[in-house]
């Protein structure tokens, strides 16, 4: 617990804060893992549990998002959830228009957008999850560890396999880069 | 290339493929999210004592006890609670009866609409009347909703404005799933204390194993409550008293009846 809030107006001012700064990141978060129709309603679930829970929210921001991030997942995988809660939450991407333009707008990149979307479904939902973390919700390795409730150690590990694999899959459309080699990954502080 | 550009071309590629990229709001988001924001902060928060200074005279209802949780897993909100003065629940019966599927139906409507949560498929584990008041319990996949709301609240066409009319309600978007209990057992997994403008209240619901075929509760308070008993659930409420020095909190036991016409006594 970090700290207590004491009169009921510090306290709502506080939620206030926490819920201008980080809506909008929590909502894009969301959208990357459900349908666009329901994310606002998993995000006032979410902001629900940081409102009962405003003590347990961390004091800085990037720490109160990664917070918010990790019960905004638990809560994606109870409404998805059948057996096994532990599930990792699947990631999905933008829809990609086929066309020559596709790669031509994007000269310097590798691999082309509809090759990474081909690829993409074919991960793991952990390996999505763990890229997604990285690329598109933008954390460092703790903030994504917390959000998952491991160690960054462990975090920085799954992540380096999440884009060997993802390497692999793209690799039958370009050239892979060389396999064996002991060149360092590309991680989050 | 080297992996590490490599990546990062990859890297690259993956955020011009970010299904939700970086964007203002919408108006209608920002109306939605002030709409949302008011809703959430009407809710007491986790600290008894933030919602009651700035309240008038009237007593608010809050949830004192949330016993038996699974670590922060669990969280119950009460939805809106309410008023003092009136005679305590006058009307309640220590045995329940049960709702006809319609009015169930209806008592869940009620309940959800009071609380301002959207139905996410959860079902009628519970609903029971007792006197002049209507229990609803909902279980879904993860979300439980629980109201204790008088009768003549079900079926109103807006039941979140007549809420100061006596109402309870709890939400819990982060509900662990069921426990896995031997046939015999019980398993109380949220127990609470409100009010509403009727007085205070104690309720206390859980799961059941497969052989229990119905569940009493011991008040210390000297009262016997047969609680509903649904499928692998069960649920009671009755009368209580604020807690205080003079009325320390109150304490509970229950008899659990099995389908071999024997009992065990629990706590």
């Amino acid at each position: 617990m970090d700290s207590t809030t004491s009169s009921p107006r510090e306290r709502e001012q506080r939620f206030r804060d926490i819920y201008d700064a980080a809506y909008v990141d929590l909502l894009r978060f969301v959208r990357r893992r459900v349908h666009p129709s329901h994310a606002e309603d998993v995000v006032g679930d979410v902001m629900l549990v940081a409102w009962r829970r405003l003590d347990d929210v961390p004091a800085d921001l990037s720490g109160a998002r990664a917070w918010l991030f990790g019960v905004a997942r638990k809560t994606l995988q109870n409404t998805r959830r059948r057996e096994d809660r532990h599930d990792a939450v699947a990631v999905r991407l933008a829809e990609v228009r086929q066309g020559p333009a596709d790669s031509g707008h994007q000269p310097d990149l590798v691999a082309s957008r509809a090759d990474i979307a081909a690829a993409w479904p074919l991960l793991s939902a952990t390996d999505q999850e763990a890229i997604a973390l990285a690329v598109l919700d933008g954390l460092t390795a703790p903030e994504a560890a917390a959000v998952l409730g491991i160690s960054a150690t462990a975090f920085r590990l799954r992540l380096s396999r999440a884009r060997r694999t993802l390497r692999r899959r793209i690799g039958s459309t370009v050239d892979d880069p060389q396999p064996g080699r002991a060149a360092p990954e590309r991680s989050p502080r | 290339m080297r992996r590490h550009d490599y990546d990062t071309a990859i890297t690259a590629t993956l955020r011009h493929l970010d299904p939700a990229p970086r964007t203002d709001l919408t108006e209608a988001e920002i109306e939605r999210a002030d709409v949302a924001f008011a809703r959430i902060v009407a809710t007491p928060g986790d600290e008894p004592a933030a919602v009651e200074p700035d309240l008038p005279r009237r007593r608010r209802g809050r949830l004192l006890v949330a016993a038996g949780l699974a670590g922060a897993a669990g969280i119950a909100v009460p939805g809106v609670l309410l008023l003092g003065g009136g005679t305590a629940y006058a009307s309640w019966t220590p045995t329940p009866e049960p709702l006809s599927d319609v009015a169930a139906a209806e008592a869940a409507t009620t309940c959800r609409a009071a609380l301002a949560v959207r139905d996410r498929g959860e079902r009628v584990a519970v609903a029971e009347r007792r006197g002049e008041w209507t229990y609803v319990l909902l279980a879904g996949r993860g979300t439980e909703a629980i109201c204790l709301m008088p009768d003549d609240l079900v079926g109103q066409e807006d039941p979140a404005n007549h809420r100061e009319e006596g109402f309870f309600g709890s939400y819990d978007p982060d509900k662990a799933g069921p426990p896995t209990l031997a046939p015999d057992r019980i398993d109380e997994t949220t127990s609470a204390e409100g009010s509403t403008d009727e007085g205070w209240f104690t309720w206390s619901e859980g799961y059941v194993g497969s052989d229990v075929t119905g569940v009493t509760v011991h008040t210390s308070s000297g009262l016997h409550i047969e609680a509903s008993v649904t499928g692998n659930r069960f649920a009671a409420w009755w009368p209580s008293q604020e807690q205080s020095s003079d009325h320390p909190a109150e304490t509970w036991s229950y008899t659990v009846h099995l389908a071999d016409g024997s009992t065990r006594r629990t706590r």
